[in-house]
C-alpha cells in the first residue's frame, strides 16, 4: 500500500466518521423538535408535568430552540437526559438507560449472530444441496411471515403447559426459567433471542441476500479464474461476498432493533425496547427521545463499521465517498 | 406475444410466476373480507351477538369472540379500516422517497449529499421506535402512525429509485433520449421509474405494505393505548383478547386473526419477491 | 446565420480517475483539436481505438463536458446549452455507437421514435404517419414498428437509431461506427442508406470509423485523430489516392488495405517519455524521424498546416509523403 493510498484511506474513513456524525446531529434535532413541537406535552396517563421534569419538556426553560437543543446535546454528551416525566418519575434517564441498553444490546446480538449464522448455513447449503434449494426457499418464506409477537406468543401458549405437563408427570424438575417469560436468563434469553432472529422476516431477509450474493458469485467468471489458478477458496470468497453483504447487515440493524421493542414488550423483560415501548405508552417523551438517540447511535455505528469493512475488501468503494 | 429470446438461468429463490399467484392468492382472503365488510354484508362488529366462544355457525362463519362478537365480521372491518391508512404509507413512502431517490440520483453534488444524509437520518433511528414517538404524540391515531411507517420507509425506497437511476443513467438508450432533448423530468418519470423500474418499486410497495400490517398488528396486539382500540377490532387486539379463552380450548378466535396476519404477510412478501425474480432487465 | 456550421478550436478534454480523493493523473483525449465544417458535407473521422474519436463525436454535440476550447455548431455554444439542449436537438443529433444499448429496450420502436417525432416533429401531422415516413426513409419495414428493439437484427436496429436521430430534421448529425460489427451486405445496405439520406436532405454528416472502407465508400473530407490530436485533414480523393502524407495516414491505410506489409514495417515504442514532450507525438513510430536524424521531429510539435488544396498536416517532413 502507497503512502497516496494510505492517505486516502484515512481521509475516507475519517469523512465517513464526520458525515455520521452530522447526520446523527440532524436526527437528534429533528426529533427533539418534534418532541418539543408535540401537543399537550407530559404525561397525559399519570397525571401532571412535576416541576422536577428537566430535559427538553422543563416548562419554564423559555430560551430559543437552538439554545435547548445545545443544551440538551451538551447534557447527553456528558451522559445526561434529563429526568423521567412518567415511566419512573424523577429518575434520571441515564441511570434508566444504562442497565436496559447493556441487556438488549447483547440480546439483539445474540439474535444478529443466531440469525446470521442460519442464514449462512442455508445459504452453503443451497449450494452443497441443489435439490433441497426450492424446499428452503418455500421454508424462508413460510418464516418470513411470522411477526415477533406472534412467536412469542405461541412460545408462551404452548411452552408453559408443556413444561407444566412434563413437571408434573416428573420428567424433570421445574426448569428455572419456568413460567417462560419470568426472567431474561438462560434458555428463556436464548430462546427470546432465537425468537427475535427468526421473527419479523429478519431470518428470511438474510437468507434471501446471502442466497443472491453467493449464486451471483458463483456465476462471476472470475471466481472460475481463481478456482483454476488454486487460489485459496475461503479467501476469494469472503472477499467477494462479504463486501456486498456487511451493508445489508447494516441496513437490517433498524428492523432488528424494532422487533426487539415488541419481544421485549411482549415479554414485559427490561431493556431499551420495554422503556421505548413504556415511554411511548405513557407519553414520557426524554426517556423516548433518549432511547431514540441511543438506538440512533448504535444504527449509524453499524452503517459505518460496514462502511469500513466494506472499503476495506472492495477499493473501488472507497472511490464513490 | 411471442417471446423466445433466450434468458440466461436466473439465480433466485423461487420461479417467480408461481410466487406471485400463490402470493395474490394468499392476499385474496383479506381482501374479500375488506370488499365483504364494506358492502355490509358480514354482520356488526361491535354487536354482542351471541354467547362468548361460541363455535362456527351459519350465522357466525367462523364463532363468536369471549364477549360474544362475530369473528368473521371483525377481521373483515379490520382489513377494511386499514386498507385507508395502509395505502397512506405507501403514498408517503413513494413520495418522500421517490423525491428523496431522485435527489440522490440526479441532483448536483450539493443536493445529493443532502438527499443521501436526509436518507440516512431517516434511516437511523430504528423504524418502530420512530413509530411509537408518533403514536405516543398523535395519540395513537392511526392515519398518522401509518404515515410515519411510510416516512421510515422512504429511505428505502430512495435507495431503490437511486439504485435505478445509477444504474441505467450511464446507459447509452438514456443518453440517446438526453441527446434528443427529452426533458429530464419524463426521462426519469416514464423511462427509468416506469420503463425499467416499475416492479421494483412495486416490490417496494409490497414491502411497506407488509411493515404497516406488522406494525400494525404488533402495537395493537401490545395494547398500552398505543394500536387499535377496543372497541374497534383489529387482528393485532382480536389476538390479545383471544389470549386467556386458549387456555379453556377456545383456539379460533385466537387462531383466526393469527391466521390472516401471517397469511396476508405472506402474500405481501411473495408478491414481491416475485416481481423482484421476474425482473426483466439485471444489469 | 453566418459563419461555418461546426467551428471547434483548441479542443481538449482529459479524463480523471473516478472517484473522491482518488489518485493517479489524468487522461487526456483530446489535446488541441481544431477544425471547421462546412454546410453538406460527408466527413469520415477515422484514427486507431483510444484517439478520441468518440470523445470527439461527444463532445460535438455536448454529451460530454471539455476541458478548454470551444465547439459551436449551428450558432449554439455546445458547453452552455443548458435549457437550450431542446432547441438544439432539433440542428444537431448522433447515432450512437452500439445500437443494442442505444434503444431503450422496454418501448416498442413506433414508441421510441414516436417520442422523437412528438418532440420536435411538424404538429400538423399525426405522429403516426410521421413515424412510418421515418420508416420509409430508412426502409424498415413497417411491420417492425411493433417490435421491441431486442428483437430487431443489428441492421434493423442501426435502422432505426438512424431514423431516430433524422427525426428531429437536424443540420449536423455524428454517427459514431455506425456499421461497426455487422455483415459485409449489410454494412453496404447501410453505407448506400447514408449515402441516399445525405443526398435527400441538406445535412451535414461526421462518419465516425475505424474501418477505412466505409469512409472511403462515403466521405468527401476524411480528419484524422492521433492521441488526441488531428494530424491531418485532407479530401478523400487525394487520401484515398495517394496522397495521404501524414506518415500515420499512410500507417493506417497500410493496415487496412496490404496488411502484410505492417509486419515489415517500422514499429518504435508507444510509451512516451515522462515530462513535458515539446516535440512529435508520433516520431517514436515514425519511419522518417527515426530514418533521417529527426532534429525538428524531436524538439518541434508539428502544426497543422496547409500543404495542398483543402488539404492540412501535421507533419515537418510531408513532402518526403509525396514520392510514392
Amino acid at each position: 500500500m502507497s503512502r497516496g493510498v494510505r492517505w486516502q484511506w484515512l481521509g475516507w474513513a475519517v469523512g465517513q466518521a464526520g458525515a455520521a456524525a452530522v447526520v446523527l446531529l440532524g436526527t437528534s434535532l429533528v426529533l427533539f423538535l418534534v418532541v418539543e413541537a408535540a401537543p399537550g406535552r407530559g404525561p397525559d396517563r399519570l397525571g401532571t408535568v412535576t416541576a422536577a421534569a428537566g430535559g427538553p419538556v422543563a416548562p419554564r426553560d423559555r430560551a430559543g430552540w437552538a439554545v435547548r437543543y445545545g443544551r440538551w446535546v451538551a447534557g447527553a454528551v456528558r451522559g445526561e437526559f434529563g429526568s423521567s416525566t412518567a415511566v419512573q418519575r424523577g429518575r434520571p434517564v441515564a441511570e434508566l438507560l444504562g442497565s436496559a441498553a447493556r441487556r438488549s444490546l447483547s440480546l439483539s446480538a445474540a439474535a444478529f449472530g443466531l440469525a446470521v449464522f442460519a442464514a449462512a448455513v442455508v445459504a452453503a447449503g443451497r449450494r452443497v444441496l441443489p435439490g433441497a434449494a426450492g424446499v428452503a426457499a418455500w421454508g424462508v418464506h413460510l418464516a418470513s411471515a411470522l411477526p415477533v409477537f406472534l412467536l412469542v406468543y405461541g412460545a408462551v401458549v404452548w411452552l408453559n403447559p408443556a413444561v407444566a405437563r412434563g413437571a408434573a408427570s416428573g420428567w424433570w424438575d421445574a426448569p428455572g426459567w419456568f413460567p417462560f417469560p419470568s426472567r431474561p436468563e438462560g434458555a428463556a434469553w436464548w430462546l427470546g433471542a432465537g425468537l427475535l432472529a427468526v421473527g419479523d422476516g429478519f431470518l428470511a431477509d438474510l437468507c434471501d441476500r446471502f442466497s443472491a450474493q453467493t449464486d451471483a458469485v458463483g456465476a462471476a467468471g472470475y471466481r472460475v479464474g481463481a478456482r483454476l489458478l488454486r487460489l485459496p477458496r475461503l479467501a476469494v470468497a469472503v472477499r467477494a461476498t462479504v463486501p456486498g453483504v456487511a451493508d445489508h447487515l447494516a441496513g437490517r440493524v433498524t428492523f432488528l432493533l424494532g422487533s426487539l421493542v415488541v419481544l421485549e414488550s411482549a415479554l414485559g423483560w427490561p431493556g431499551l425496547g420495554y422503556l421505548a415501548w413504556r415511554a411511548a405508552a405513557e407519553r414520557d417523551l426524554p426517556v423516548l427521545l433518549a432511547v431514540a438517540v441511543l438506538l440512533a447511535v448504535v444504527v449509524r455505528t453499524a452503517a459505518v463499521a460496514a462502511g469500513l469493512v466494506r472499503a476495506a475488501l472492495d477499493p473501488r468503494y472507497r472511490g464513490s465517498g | 406475444m411471442k417471446l423466445t429470446a433466450y434468458r440466461h438461468p436466473r439465480p433466485g429463490w423461487t420461479r417467480p410466476r408461481a410466487a406471485v399467484a400463490v402470493g395474490l392468492a394468499c392476499l385474496a382472503p383479506a381482501a374479500a373480507g375488506a370488499v365483504l365488510a364494506v358492502a355490509g354484508w358480514l354482520p356488526d362488529p361491535a354487536a354482542f351477538a351471541g354467547p362468548g366462544n361460541a363455535p362456527p355457525s351459519p350465522a357466525h362463519w367462523l364463532g363468536t369472540d369471549v364477549l360474544g362478537r362475530d369473528v368473521a365480521s371483525r377481521l373483515g372491518w379490520a382489513a377494511a379500516r386499514f386498507a385507508g391508512p395502509a395505502s397512506l404509507a405507501v403514498v408517503v413512502a413513494l413520495a418522500v422517497g421517490g423525491v428523496l431517490g431522485v435527489a440522490e440520483g440526479l441532483a448536483g453534488p450539493v443536493g445529493r449529499r443532502a438527499g443521501r444524509w436526509t436518507a440516512q437520518a431517516l434511516d437511523g433511528v430504528p423504524k418502530l421506535v420512530l413509530v411509537l414517538l408518533a403514536a405516543s404524540i398523535t395519540r395513537s391515531d392511526l392515519g398518522w402512525t401509518m404515515a410515519v411507517v411510510g416516512l421510515t420507509f422512504a429511505p428505502q425506497v430512495a435507495g431503490a429509485v437511486r439504485a435505478s437511476i445509477e444504474r441505467l443513467r450511464a446507459r447509452a438508450f438514456i443518453e440517446a433520449e438526453r441527446c434528443l432533448g427529452v426533458g429530464a423530468t419524463r426521462i426519469v418519470l416514464l423511462h427509468i421509474l416506469w420503463g425499467h423500474s416499475r416492479r421494483a418499486l412495486v416490490s417496494q410497495v409490497t414491502g411497506v405494505l407488509a411493515y404497516a400490517v406488522l406494525v400494525e398488528s404488533s402495537l395493537s396486539y401490545l395494547g398500552g393505548a398505543l394500536g387499535v382500540q377496543e372497541p374497534s377490532a383489529s387482528w393485532g387486539n382480536m389476538l390479545a383478547l383471544a389470549r386467556d379463552g386458549l387456555f379453556h380450548g377456545a383456539w379460533l378466535p385466537a387462531a383466526a386473526p393469527a391466521a390472516a396476519i401471517c397469511v396476508t404477510l405472506l402474500g405481501f412478501r411473495l408478491v414481491g419477491a416475485g416481481l423482484l425474480g421476474a425482473l426483466e432487465d439485471r444489469p | 446565420m453566418s459563419g461555418p456550421l461546426v467551428q471547434v478550436d483548441g479542443l481538449c478534454k482529459s479524463f480523471r480517475p473516478p472517484g473522491f480523493l482518488a489518485g493517479g493523473s489524468r487522461t487526456p483525449a483530446l489535446r488541441g483539436v481544431g477544425f471547421t465544417l462546412g454546410g453538406r458535407e460527408l466527413v469520415g473521422l477515422v484514427g486507431e481505438s483510444g484517439s478520441g474519436k468518440t470523445t470527439l463525436g461527444r463532445c460535438l454535440l455536448g454529451l460530454t463536458a471539455f476541458d478548454r476550447g470551444t465547439v459551436r455548431v449551428a450558432g449554439f455554444r455546445v458547453d452552455r446549452l443548458g435549457r437550450a439542449r431542446r432547441a438544439f436537438a432539433r440542428e444537431a443529433q448522433m447515432v450512437f455507437q452500439n445500437p443494442y444499448a442505444a434503444l431503450d429496450p422496454a418501448f416498442r420502436v413506433r414508441t421510441i421514435l414516436g417520442e422523437a417525432v412528438r418532440v420536435h416533429g411538424d404538429r400538423d401531422e399525426p405522429t403516426a404517419r410521421q413515424v412510418e415516413r421515418l420508416a420509409d426513409l430508412v426502409q424498415l419495414p413497417r411491420g417492425r414498428l411493433d417490435e421491441f428493439p431486442g428483437r430487431l437484427s443489428g441492421g434493423e436496429r442501426r435502422r432505426v437509431a438512424f431514423a431516430r436521430a433524422l427525426a428531429t430534421r437536424p443540420r449536423f448529425v455524428v454517427a459514431d461506427e455506425p456499421v461497426a460489427g455487422i455483415d459485409p451486405p449489410v454494412q453496404v445496405q447501410l453505407l448506400e442508406l447514408v449515402r441516399r439520406i445525405h443526398a435527400a436532405r441538406p445535412l451535414c454528416l461526421v462518419l465516425i470509423s475505424h474501418d477505412l472502407g466505409a469512409v472511403r465508400a462515403l466521405a468527401e473530407r476524411v480528419l484524422v485523430l492521433y492521441r488526441g490530436r488531428l494530424v491531418e485533414d485532407a479530401p478523400a480523393t487525394a487520401f484515398f489516392g495517394g496522397r495521404a502524407l501524414h506518415p500515420y495516414s499512410r500507417e493506417l491505410l497500410r493496415s487496412a488495405y496490404d496488411a502484410p506489409e505492417i509486419l515489415a514495417g517500422p514499429v518504435g515504442g508507444v510509451r512516451r517519455p515522462a515530462g513535458r514532450d515539446q516535440g512529435c507525438p508520433y516520431r517514436h513510430r515514425c519511419g522518417r524521424a527515426t530514418g533521417s536524424g529527426g532534429a525538428p521531429c524531436a524538439t518541434i510539435r508539428p502544426a497543422l498546416d496547409p500543404c495542398g488544396p483543402g488539404h492540412r498536416v501535421a507533419c515537418h517532413r510531408w513532402e518526403e509523403g509525396e514520392q510514392p
